[in-house]
């Protein structure tokens, strides 16, 4: 498991809790074991991510994109300010389920 | 804006290897620069985010991910905006010459990882102003970005 997230199965959702700096300098330490993450229902808390690339983006984009090919949804919760910016810049936040908490993404679920 | 540089104060500086991982401390002088400008949290998210997709372009794609190269940055200011330089020594390479059009959304372009489209879409979106010059050996690109609160004709005046 690298420094940049863990894992934690909560019922039926897969909880990624991301801290750090998330470059790509990140990426290419953390894709290949990002390609391992699977499940219905995933959701990434960002709450821990000081700062956002594109490569992360497109590691995040890339996962949505392979979770949604087997029905399941990834969504995100507790975006900071920046990291909000960062989404909103890219207009990503129209692409994903963004909560303002891990409980009421959890409960939306 | 680019006309006015003249008048403009040196507020950062750093120069440092052309790789992934140097590429943080380049940030660090800009989220520095920006907290002296202004305390506005989007003003310098977005200076970081600019100032980092540069970066990371001249790497991997100016560099082409050789080692040996360098990343000189320079942040000038006036009370209006602020610009951002950045100088290499890599080969000719024009990052906007196959950017992709300002309104094309992010999830709609072919990048994936950190290929070119995606972070010259950001650098492009968060700034007001991008030029590029070629240098005698390398490239420049100079990024401009308003202050909050200061208007165009604020600027111009």
């Amino acid at each position: 498991m690298t420094e940049y997230f863990k894992q934690e199965q909560i019922g039926d959702t897969l909880v990624l809790r991301l801290q750090g700096r998330m470059d790509a300098q990140a990426v290419s330490e953390m894709k290949e074991e990002f390609k391992n993450i699977s499940g219905k229902y995933v959701l990434a808390n960002l709450a821990d991510v000081s700062f956002l690339d594109s490569s992360a983006l497109g590691l995040i984009v890339s996962t949505l994109r392979r979770i949604r090919e087997n029905d399941g949804e990834l969504a995100l919760c507790c975006l900071t300010p920046r990291v909000r910016t960062i989404f909103e810049l890219t207009r990503l936040h129209k692409v994903f389920h963004i909560y303002a908490t891990e409980a009421l993404a959890l409960a939306a679920h | 804006m680019p006309e006015q540089m003249h008048a403009a104060d040196i507020v950062g500086s750093v120069r440092i290897p052309a790789t992934l991982s140097a590429v943080r401390l380049l940030c660090d002088v800009v989220t520095d620069a920006a907290m002296q400008l202004c305390d506005d949290a989007e003003f310098s998210a977005l200076l970081e985010i600019a100032a980092a997709e540069a970066a990371n372009n001249i790497v991997i794609h100016g560099y082409c991910d050789n080692p040996g190269g360098w990343i000189h940055l320079e942040i000038k200011s006036t009370p209006s905006y602020v610009c951002l330089i950045l100088n290499d020594g890599a080969p000719y390479f024009d990052p906007l010459a196959n950017s992709p059009a300002e309104d094309t959304p992010v999830a709609c372009t072919s990048a994936t990882d950190s290929s070119m489209g995606m972070g010259v879409f950001i650098f492009k979106d968060a700034m007001d102003c991008i030029r590029y010059r070629m240098l005698d050996k390398g490239n420049q690109l100079l990024m401009y970005k308003l202050i909050p609160n200061k208007t165009v004709k604020e600027v111009m005046a």
